[in-house]
């Protein structure tokens, strides 16, 4: 059972629970990618795109991961900046490197995708920039982190560079909608359903679920990380008084 | 029908590579502040 946040608040209770979390994420995450590598490799060629189908079973989890990412990097950060807790920083801290890493597969693998069907490796519309955007706000909160020496100072700092970053979240969401962008509009989440083929349809949601899983057990192995790297420079400098 | 080989391939090989990056840095990253903290009795 997956226990409340407020539980979790506690770092003993955090440790405990992360230690046989973080590795069962793992394994749900490599499932759900095996069967979802199956479906997304043994369906048809699209009637347009073609065999670079392929590549939006990878390119759109890997979209949707980015903007939920910084939403738990946002949310982490506002609990950082209110109630002060170490966890919490811990945890926005730890978020924003996947973040980045999930963005770069967006950009990456949108730009593999759309040079054999735009006939172009980048265009400044608004989604893709919008998404450029998005990975700079995870690198200058990377940046922003580790050019402060004072932990404390460089946290608040990096907190509220995240939360005022949060304005980009819905941009990049409706950037499709409020201008005309090259980028096709949403074609799973939106009023009447999913348009995309059942055969499609399927691998997406398969890899959307095992990107989600990867992110769970990574985020928590991450956080754990800094939780013994918190520990033990305490420990260090309590000795180093002594 | 086109194979689009060179699009997909490398598409998959560079989310291949990244997902390593991040496992590989987030294990190393827990495991050698573990030991740092076990050294001075912190982990638990």
């Amino acid at each position: 059972m997956i226990p409340a946040p407020a539980f979790l608040a506690n770092p003993e209770r955090f440790m405990a629970f992360s230690r046989w979390a973080a590795p069962m994420f793992g394994v749900i995450a490599a499932v759900l990618a095996l069967a979802g590598l199956w479906l997304g490799f043994t369906a048809p060629a699209d009637y347009q795109q073609g065999l670079t189908v392929r590549i939006m079973f990878i390119h759109v989890p890997a979209a949707w991961m980015s903007m939920f990412v910084y939403g738990c990097l946002g949310i982490a950060s506002l609990l950082a900046l209110v109630f002060r807790h170490v966890l919490a920083d811990a945890a926005a801290q730890a978020a924003a490197p996947l973040g980045a890493g999930f963005t770069f597969l967006a950009l990456v693998t949108g730009s593999l995708w759309g040079r054999p069907m735009w006939g172009a490796w980048w265009v400044w519309d608004a989604r893709l920039t919008s998404v450029l955007v998005l990975f700079l706000l995870y690198i200058a909160y990377i940046a922003l982190r580790a050019s402060i020496d004072d932990e404390a100072k460089a946290g608040r700092a990096a907190a509220i560079l995240a939360l005022v970053g949060l304005i980009n979240l819905p941009i990049v969401h409706y950037s499709v909608t409020w201008w005309n962008t090259l980028h096709q509009g949403a074609s799973v989440f939106r009023l009447g359903g999913p348009t995309l083929a059942t055969v499609y349809l399927w691998p997406l949601l398969l890899m959307s679920l095992a990107y989600t899983a990867a992110f769970g057990s990574l985020w928590l192995v991450r956080i754990r990380g800094e939780v013994w790297r918190r520990r033990a420079e305490a420990a260090a400098l309590r000795a180093a008084r002594a | 029908m086109k194979s689009y080989a060179a699009y997909i391939w490398p598409a998959y090989g560079v989310t291949a590579l990244m997902f390593l990056v991040l496992i590989a840095s987030s294990l190393a990253h827990a495991r050698r502040w573990r030991k740092k903290a076990e050294a001075r009795g912190q982990a638990k």
